[in-house]
């Protein structure tokens, strides 16, 4: 099966899996476990468009992405996902949706948000 | 122009206090030097800056001024009036409990306090909570977090001025 080459998948990140939870008070909680689930993931995460505006009263980055796997990682959304971008910064992103990339062999694209 | 620095009014006496007040400070993790303009602040009116939870935003929502009849003699310009008013305070944080024990921390620091600020002329009347509640949000997610928080705290306020005073 054919699947996205080292070359192509030359960053790493951590997954952490967002066990469903709730908070005593009765708000939705997620507890990430602080040791990741996956750990060092071979991937690709490509940062897409950009945008800076208001939302709810508070000037926000939102960048949407796509996370590239060579593997099945049965992501769900709410899962977090961290890796260190080019300039040495953690980036803290989280999973809105698991696509298997259908055809073209074992490559798994991940869309993902961020919000600073 | 003014600028943060020279800006006189109740809601900078309320930032004021609430940066002065450690445990606040320290539950919000706020370190913001408003002279040196260092810092990381957390909280802003109207609208917040790029910092991560927990934050507060403030909002003066309201104000009206209620004159009386103008003290001293005939033609003086001495108008008194009352001016009450309600400032609301949301606070964004990760869950729930965190925000509910920020909000209480806020009131707390403010209920019945003193505030004073450049160019009041009485000391205010009134400053208390009315009424808090959790907001639904309209996007769940923030910065950092998967979910988001917002409790917001409403006061009430009253403060005696003159017309004269008013510039």
């Amino acid at each position: 099966m054919r699947s996205p080459s080292a070359k192509v998948l030359d960053q790493t990140c951590n997954i952490f899996v967002a066990p469903p939870g709730r908070a005593g008070g009765g708000g939705v909680q997620f507890n990430y476990s602080p040791v990741p689930t996956y750990e060092n993931v071979p991937c690709s995460i490509q940062g897409r468009a950009t945008e800076v505006f208001d939302e709810q009263r508070r000037i926000t980055e939102y960048t949407d992405y796509i996370v590239i796997f060579g593997q099945y990682l049965a992501l769900s959304p709410r899962d977090k996902i961290e890796y260190v971008d080019k300039g040495g910064n953690l980036r803290t992103i989280f999973v809105s949706a698991d696509w298997d990339m259908a055809g073209r062999g074992a490559a798994f694209g991940v869309p993902c948000t961020e919000r600073q | 122009m003014s600028n943060a620095a020279t800006e006189f009014d109740l809601v900078v006496a309320v930032i004021q206090t609430l940066e002065a007040n450690q445990a606040v400070t320290n539950l919000f993790a706020d370190t913001w030097n408003q002279y040196g303009q260092i810092g990381t602040a957390k909280f802003f009116t109207d609208l917040v800056d790029q910092v991560s939870v927990p934050y507060c935003l403030i909002e003066e929502t309201g104000k009206s001024y209620q004159y009386m009849t103008p003290s001293g003699p005939v033609g003086s310009t001495a108008t008194p009036f009352l001016a009450p008013g309600q400032m609301q305070f949301d606070i964004f944080g990760p869950d729930r409990g965190t925000c509910r024990q920020l909000g209480n921390a806020v009131a707390s620091a403010l209920n019945d306090k003193p505030l004073s600020w450049a160019g009041q002329t009485q000391p205010i009347m009134e400053f208390r909570m009315i009424g808090s509640r959790f907001l639904p949000m309209t996007a769940p997610s923030g910065p950092n977090v998967p979910v988001l928080f917002c409790y917001r705290y409403t006061f009430e306020y009253m403060y005696a001025a003159n017309l004269g005073d008013f510039s």
